[in-house]
């Protein structure tokens, strides 16, 4: 139930895929083994038969209707996904062996069939062949399946180059490195994520003691939320690491440099983070470069 | 938990539509079509976990020693030029009530369980791909619970300047939560302490419980906050607790509340309601704010306390001199009565 309500709430986004359209149809296909690159949004596998391409509503026609998920527009991935022609085999016979397969990563037949009838009222019941994974045991019994879901994404921008200027040996250089955007679009309840930074050493030449700036030199501060996105109106609660240059932490290791802390749904900061390079005395002249890293998960 | 192959259900929840740009979103906007941006998220959940909403966004199993694992994620790409992602396994720890990934590429015994089908893609423009991520676990593996993210990594090109130049990484990842050992699931359980209530600096109520992880999981706390019998009776809330803190077993850290600024400070009767995935407890307290006279009355207090302690201050002066001016008077007295003439 817990589910369901979880995807009503998000459900003005949500549209039923292609996926039911194949599973309306019984399509059994691969275990997911192979599928490198089989996109799961709007499933439309660029080179397997599917079916009608997802028509909002009418791909719901063959779905029972079990659930309260609204099909809003079909949104196919905008582009075709880069993929290999994969070999996922359009199987159209619902192949509903109650697998056993010899040799577990096979992607064989063994899709299991999903009774469209009364399962548990909470889940629609779809079978798509190359959502369907299992976990095998050295036993050739299949113990654990899995489902797949088509939720949002959580995003971090694409950083761009940032540039320190220049500083004399004993100075501290300072600089802003550009924007830092996360975007949560899980849709959650209760949505965590905290991004991070951490340093490398900057080096310069062959990276010798005195052509190296440790990473114990580099402080970070992330300043502020320059802008934030919360609209649903939740009350997105978005707690920098550093709020100004007094609290800055050395980042040799990976330090907190923003999270959430409360709001429901999706949400977005930006922030405008500043390094501080100390300079150490012995350091030799030369162009330093080092890497910042921001990770959010 | 292992479902019986004939009781399976497979669910596919719908399409979300990628948040590059929303002109057209219904009733909100999405989050800000914003900067260009690499996203990921997980693909497959396993059924028995599905109603654990934890294991939506991270991989989360126990397993016994000699499983293979698979799940898949999905990257995408939505910016306006080819991205070139990396994708990693690396190790996480959790410290100080947060889940962080290791720098770099860091090795550790779930790292090498892992692989990813592909670990570099190259996106077109709005572009995803999915990755299949085959986590082996040796027959051999220790039980207990190991932590990793697989990251998502985009990096920018390294301009030289004159003196300077800094290679900056953008990383998105998906945490695991890989717990292996025979037989079923350790417990996952947690223990609320005490919950202390004060005012923050700029006159915000807000309430600290002391959290314990009892149980053989790692928890992410969330859960909701209630204060009840008021003054006049009143209550407040359900307010949200602080997201965010994540307890290894056996750690233990806090969870932070803060409420509106307007509340009375009490006291009031607080009960706060923790949970992470399908566990849940619940803790009681009695709790007023007013724990800091503010400050307006604290510098009048200051104010008065100098005015008495100098007043006092005089007081024993005067007595004192007073003192001294008699004793003078009466040997002055004394004096004069020698002198005499006979």
């Amino acid at each position: 139930m817990r589910k369901t309500a979880f995807l009503t709430a998000a459900g003005g986004r949500l549209a039923i895929t292609a996926a039911l359209t194949m599973a309306a149809a019984g399509l059994a296909g691969t275990t997911v083994a192979e599928a490198s690159a089989v996109p799961v949004a709007g499933a439309s596998t660029g080179t397997s038969a599917v079916p009608p391409a997802p028509a909002g509503p009418a791909a719901n026609s063959g779905m029972p209707a079990t659930t309260p998920m609204q099909p809003s527009s079909p949104v196919a991935p905008a582009t075709t996904p880069m993929q290999p022609s994969s070999p996922v085999a359009p199987a159209t016979t619902p192949s509903v062996t109650p697998t056993r397969p010899a040799a577990p990563f096979r992607p064989a037949a063994p899709a299991t069939h999903v009774p469209s009838g009364p399962a548990a009222p909470a889940v629609i019941p779809v079978p798509t062949g190359p959502n369907i994974t299992t976990e095998t045991t050295g036993t050739p019994d299949p113990t654990t399946v899995t489902f797949a879901v088509n939720v949002g994404l959580l995003q971090i921008s694409v950083p761009t180059t940032a540039n320190l200027g220049t500083g004399n040996t004993g100075t501290s250089i300072t600089a802003a490195l550009g924007t830092v955007t996360v975007t949560d679009n899980r849709a959650e309840l209760a949505p965590v994520w905290t991004a991070t930074a951490v340093s490398s050493n900057f080096t310069t030449g062959a990276a010798g003691t005195a052509e190296t700036i440790p990473n114990s030199d580099v402080s970070y501060w992330s300043g502020p939320a320059l802008a934030t996105s919360d609209p649903g109106d939740t009350g997105a609660t978005f707690v920098p690491g550093q709020l100004t240059s007094a609290d800055a932490v050395v980042i040799a290791a990976p330090q907190t440099a923003f999270s959430l802390t409360a709001g429901i749904g999706e949400n977005s900061v930006t922030w405008d983070p500043t390094l501080v390079v100390a300079v150490p005395d012995g350091a030799v002249a030369g162009t330093y470069t080092g890497t910042v890293t921001h990770s959010v998960a | 938990m292992r479902c019986p192959l004939s009781a399976l259900v497979l669910l596919v929840t719908g399409v979300l539509a990628p948040a590059t740009s929303a002109p057209a979103a219904p009733a909100y906007a999405s989050a800000a079509p914003g900067p260009a941006s690499i996203g990921i998220r997980l693909v497959d959940i396993p059924v028995s976990e599905g109603a654990d909403m934890r294991a939506w966004r991270y991989i989360i199993d126990h397993v016994p020693p000699g499983t293979l694992i698979r799940r898949r994620v999905l990257v995408e790409n939505q910016s306006p030029s080819v991205a070139n992602v990396t994708l990693y396994p690396d190790a996480a720890t959790i410290r100080h009530g947060s889940f962080l990934g290791d720098a770099g590429q860091t090795r550790s015994e779930l790292t090498t369980w892992t692989r990813e089908s592909r670990q570099a893609l190259r996106l077109a423009p709005h572009a995803n791909t999915t990755v299949t991520v085959r986590i082996r676990v040796p027959r051999d593996a220790s039980p207990g619970e190991r932590y990793g993210v697989i990251w998502a990594q985009v990096a920018s090109r390294v301009r030289e300047s004159r003196q300077f130049a800094v290679r900056e990484v953008s990383r998105v990842g998906v945490r695991i939560y890989l717990d292996v050992g025979p037989g079923g699931p350790p417990p996952t359980n947690f223990a609320i302490g005490r919950m202390i209530a004060s005012r923050k600096r700029n006159g915000a109520p807000v309430i600290v419980a002391a959290v314990h992880n009892t149980g053989g999981r790692a928890v992410d706390l969330s859960g909701r906050l209630k204060l009840s019998d008021g003054p006049g009776g009143i209550t407040a809330g359900p307010f949200r607790v602080g997201y965010g803190t994540t307890l290894a077993p056996g750690q233990a850290g806090q969870v932070e509340t803060i409420l509106p600024r307007r509340l009375p400070d009490g006291p009031w009767h607080a009960m706060i309601d923790l949970q992470s995935g399908l566990t849940e407890r619940k803790a009681y307290a009695t709790v007023s704010f007013a724990t800091h006279v503010n400050a307006a009355n604290s510098a009048a207090l200051r104010r008065y306390t100098i005015i008495g302690v100098i007043l006092i201050i005089a007081l024993g002066l005067a007595f004192l001199v007073r003192q001294r001016l008699m004793r003078r008077n009466h040997q002055w007295g004394t004096a004069t009565d020698d002198q005499l003439p006979t």
